[in-house]
């Protein structure tokens, strides 16, 4: 499925990678215009960037290159996955009313693993693709909150509203993990962890597959298991 | 939400209703039967009512769901069967594929006790399940406790639990089910169904991460039997060694399972 990229000024990009079999459009949304990070000069180098990639798309697939994108924070900070290479990158999808991520954050098991490896230089990036039609939504502002009562430990936090970046990673469930190397290319993605449960008891006796991949890449190793049923509520676009 | 509630007997012998996780509970037992070797069977009812909008989930929850649990703590002498799940039905939750049910599920269960067991223990188990509907999930969490010698006395509910037990999907030992895979297709052939309408059964997947969710089997015939093809689960390891269905017959609905375990 090919499509001619047309970036206007000010949208938010991401860019998938692939050789045919495309399965997801490269998708174009509104972007914040009072981004002063997102130049003329950056949309056009995102523009050469994907014209140089390929000119069709392809979902998030192990062992290929991540889809690449582009986005303000929560802060207001420009988070690119192109800017990111050369650093192992986690991103966790997430809803705090989901009782699958109430289980990881109330037992403090993602703030361990976000403290655990952002200090071991790996850039965490906590996204919230859920709409404001689905009541999912959290505003900037909310976000950073909840995420701080929370204890969180993400080097950032991304309200995708428009649930570009979930879509281009067919990001399923909350949580959902994916861990793309410094090569830029996805290595994980699935479940947190073995244990398909609401119930903080099971964390301790689960496999955690996220620390385990981000162990393998880290020490140079391929991931040993590099896709897993992702298991929470589902994203809700 | 109450996540914990100890459900205690009441009149008649059955156990009050309790509501959690947006779902109502019962749990039936029925009239203790003799055995032959001096023990009991006790059939029982798990009766769950989820509330208008909210669905549980199936033994293969599929896609993003949680299976209902019921977790025992038994005294000497008493065994309690795991619980045998109802026909369910598929939905899309969210864009996820799920196994599950609305409304009222009525799930089997048989209690065994020795012949030394006194009917007036008590026998207690935490069951959880998950209640999603179309924005949000709720975890339920129940505190069963019952004792023994504590039937129904009402008839109907009585004839209820014996005929939730004969709906119970059975073995089908005379259909013999072989699978084998081609890239990312999973081939099934099925043998001895002559007599079986399959282009009009639905069918299930009771083992997890074995078939894609979302693809509905398809048999046409063939000189031998019966072939269908299905697109094997994303998140099935390595080769497939096992595979349970459920095939559920327009008419009459009773629901079968067969299984096939590579050699």
């Amino acid at each position: 499925m090919e499509k001619i990229l047309n970036f206007p000024i000010g949208t938010i990009a991401v860019l998938g990678h692939g050789n045919g079999d495309a399965q997801q459009d490269c998708v174009e949304e509104p972007y914040n215009h009072s981004n002063p990070m997102m130049t003329a000069k950056h949309m056009f180098t995102a523009m050469v960037s994907a014209i140089s990639l390929s000119l069709s798309v392809q979902a998030a697939e192990v062992g290929k290159p991540a889809p690449a994108f582009a986005a303000k924070d929560a802060k207001g900070a420009e988070v690119s996955l192109e800017k990111l290479k050369g650093k192992v990158v986690v991103l966790e999808w997430v809803n705090h009313g989901c009782p699958f991520v109430v289980k990881h954050y109330a037992s403090k098991n993602m703030q361990k693993l976000q403290e655990t490896y952002t200090g071991k230089g790996v850039v965490w990036i906590t996204i919230n693709s859920g709409s404001k039609a689905s009541g999912s939504y959290t505003d900037n502002e909310t976000f950073l909150k909840i995420s701080a009562d929370k204890g969180s430990k993400a080097s950032h936090l991304i309200a995708d509203e428009s649930g570009t970046i979930g879509k281009a990673y067919m990001a399923k469930t909350t949580p959902h993990m994916y861990v793309i190397d410094a090569a830029g290319v996805l290595v994980y993605n699935g479940a947190i962890d073995s244990k398909k449960s609401t119930d903080e008891a099971d964390i301790p006796t689960a496999e955690n597959y996220v620390a385990k991949a981000l162990d393998e890449v880290l020490a140079g190793k391929p991931v040993s298991q590099a896709k897993t049923e992702p298991y929470g509520c589902s994203v809700k676009y | 939400m109450k996540l914990l509630i100890m459900m205690m007997s009441i009149l008649g012998g059955w156990l009050a209703a309790e509501e959690s996780g947006h779902a109502r509970v019962e749990l039936w037992l029925g009239k203790a039967q003799a055995q032959a070797d001096g023990s009991r069977m006790i059939p029982a009812v798990l009766s769950m009512h989820y509330e208008k909008g909210w669905h549980g989930y199936w033994v293969n929850p599929g896609e993003g769901g949680v299976k209902t649990t019921l977790r025992w703590q038994l005294p000497t002498g008493v065994e309690v069967s795991e619980l045998m799940f109802p026909v369910p039905h598929r939905a899309m939750t969210g864009g996820l594929s799920c196994y599950g049910y609305e409304g009222e599920v009525l799930m089997a269960l048989e209690i065994r006790a020795q012949a030394s067991v006194d009917l007036q223990t008590e026998i207690s188990g935490e069951l959880r399940w998950l209640a999603c509907d179309e924005k949000s999930c709720v975890p339920g969490k129940l505190r069963l406790v019952a004792k023994l010698a504590e039937s129904v006395d009402d008839v109907s509910k009585e004839q209820k639990i014996l005929a939730t037990h004969r709906s119970m999907p059975q073995p089908a030992p005379e259909l013999r089910l072989m699978v084998r895979e081609e890239k990312n297709e999973v081939i099934l052939n099925l043998e001895g169904a002559d007599d079986w309408a399959l282009e009009g059964s639905e069918f299930f997947p009771l083992t997890e991460q074995a078939l894609d969710p979302k693809q509905a089997l398809r048999w046409s015939k063939t000189a031998t039997g019966y072939e269908a093809k299905a697109i094997k689960n994303e998140y099935a390891e390595g080769p497939l060694t096992e595979l349970k269905l459920l095939i559920v017959p327009p008419q009459p609905r009773v629901a079968r399972w067969i299984e096939w375990k590579k050699s």
